[in-house]
């Protein structure tokens, strides 16, 4: 056990495209002291994934069908870091979500 | 130089005219005593010359544009410029009664000739004219004319640039996702990257040749339309199914390039890409009674907002072009549905043969 680092760092991908999940957790295989908890496609599976599997960090993508990345965010009780993995751009990010969640 | 002599069939239909006029000139003549024969030898030979002084009518209506000129310009050119002629005329008739006053045999009728001086003087002042403003209606003609031609031409080139205008583009976010799911793929299956490199590249060399044809056939366009499908289906997975329905005798209809393209890129954009679950595509072509019917339907999230990222526009340039190739002749009807979304062209099916 004395290879592993003491603190794990546990992470949930939310992406809705597949490529985009595959090449998050290829990035992350390489870092020991991660550990990809789940995978998630909508926004529905990353809320359920967040309140059972209580991860440190959330990869977020904030363009996904029916419940979007600050959707997410609005129904997760829980406190989690979150990165946002997106394509969104600032000119595209409405004002007041933007600021409410300190990002873009 | 001048139309008239430009041209040798013409300048002989002028002067056959101006045979006609002589002809009529001397039968005035003959009623006021003189014979046939002294008529026209009075009157013909000196009138030949003066047909072609009165061609330089031509250069006063080119000098004096009536257009630019105004009324009173007009007037005041034309009548110093029928006295020069009318003084011509004088000289010509004068050497001409001269010329026959030499002739012993004729010089006793030169007399009877020399009366009818004023007459063929004022004769010849309208004669100049006469000519002078069929001239001007002549090249008023050719002004009207040449304006509306130059409307046409217009009209064309204004049409063409529209043409250029709306031209379809690659859509930029097709092009920048391609690059991230080629970018995912290399990591995890080089072999699939490189074939979506391939796919990509194809697509776009044949999106660059056809965008700048007028017209490509339906087979062209819808090999096109696999490709982008093909791309967008590495990206989403099974989420993204397509059913195609081709009616094969469609295939060498004629239409104007990348009319289907904006069509299935919003079919992905706003209908599958809303959808958890993803969605079917269904393209119907049909050929009908020289028409040619193309079908796009999609599903769509019922809950989503209204559409956001510009379909409207895509669709509107799409029907904008049609109407400028077609005219009246050809149609695009989108129907919003409570779960799905459908758009139809309906245009002629022109065939090279």
């Amino acid at each position: 056990m004395s290879d592993v680092p003491p603190v794990l760092l546990r992470v949930v991908i939310v992406d809705d495209e597949p490529l985009a999940r595959a090449v998050l957790r290829e990035y992350l295989t390489s870092e020991l002291h991660v550990e990809v908890v789940a995978e998630c496609a909508n926004g529905f599976e990353a809320v359920k994934a967040v309140s059972e599997l209580a991860p440190d960090l959330l990869l977020l993508d904030v363009q996904m069908p029916k419940l979007d990345g600050f959707e997410v965010l609005d129904l997760v009780a829980r406190e989690v870091a979150v990165v946002f993995t997106t394509a969104y751009t600032s000119t595209r990010c409405g004002r007041s979500r933007c600021t409410r969640w300190t990002i873009c | 130089m001048h139309p008239i002599l430009a041209r040798l069939e013409r300048l002989a239909a002028y002067l056959a005219l101006w045979c006609a006029i002589g002809v009529l000139v001397g039968l005035v003549l003959t009623q006021q005593g003189l014979t046939w024969p002294e008529a026209l030898v009075l009157v013909l030979p000196p009138l030949l010359v003066y047909a072609f002084v009165c061609l330089s009518a031509w250069y006063v209506c080119r000098a004096m544009p009536l257009a630019s000129s105004g009324v009173p310009g007009v007037l005041t050119a034309s009548i110093v410029a029928a006295s020069v002629a009318g003084a011509l005329w004088l000289a010509l008739d004068e050497t001409w009664i001269s010329t026959l006053e030499s002739m012993p045999a004729l010089a006793p009728v030169t007399v009877r000739f020399r009366a009818q001086t004023p007459f063929l003087f004022a004769v010849s002042v309208m004669l100049f004219l006469l000519v002078l403003s069929v001239h001007y209606v002549v090249l008023a003609f050719e002004a009207f004319r040449d304006a509306e031609r130059q409307q046409l031409e217009l009209k064309v080139l204004t049409r063409d640039a529209e043409l250029r205008a709306l031209r379809a583009q690659v859509d930029p976010h097709f092009l920048y996702n391609s690059l991230n799911s080629i970018s995912a793929l290399t990591g995890t299956d080089p072999a699939a990257a490189r074939r979506m490199c391939l796919l990509l590249a194809d697509f776009l060399r044949t999106t660059l040749r056809v965008s700048t044809q007028e017209s490509i056939t339906l087979a062209e366009e819808l090999t096109l339309a696999d490709r982008f499908l093909s791309i967008e289906q590495v990206r989403f997975g099974p989420r993204l199914q397509v059913e195609r329905r081709i009616d094969e005798t469609a295939s060498q209809c004629r239409i104007p390039p990348l009319v289907l393209q904006p069509l299935l890129e919003n079919a992905v954009a706003h209908g599958i890409a809303g959808l958890i679950d993803g969605g079917t595509i269904r393209l119907d072509v049909e050929r009908r009674n020289g028409r040619l019917s193309i079908a796009v339907e999609n599903p769509r999230d019922p809950d989503a907002l209204p559409r956001t990222r510009g379909s409207g526009v895509g669709l509107e340039n799409v029907r904008r072009r049609l109407s400028i190739v077609f005219g009246g002749t050809a149609r695009l009807d989108a129907v919003p549905g409570p779960s799905g979304f459908r758009v139809a062209l309906d245009l002629p099916c022109a065939i090279d043969e």
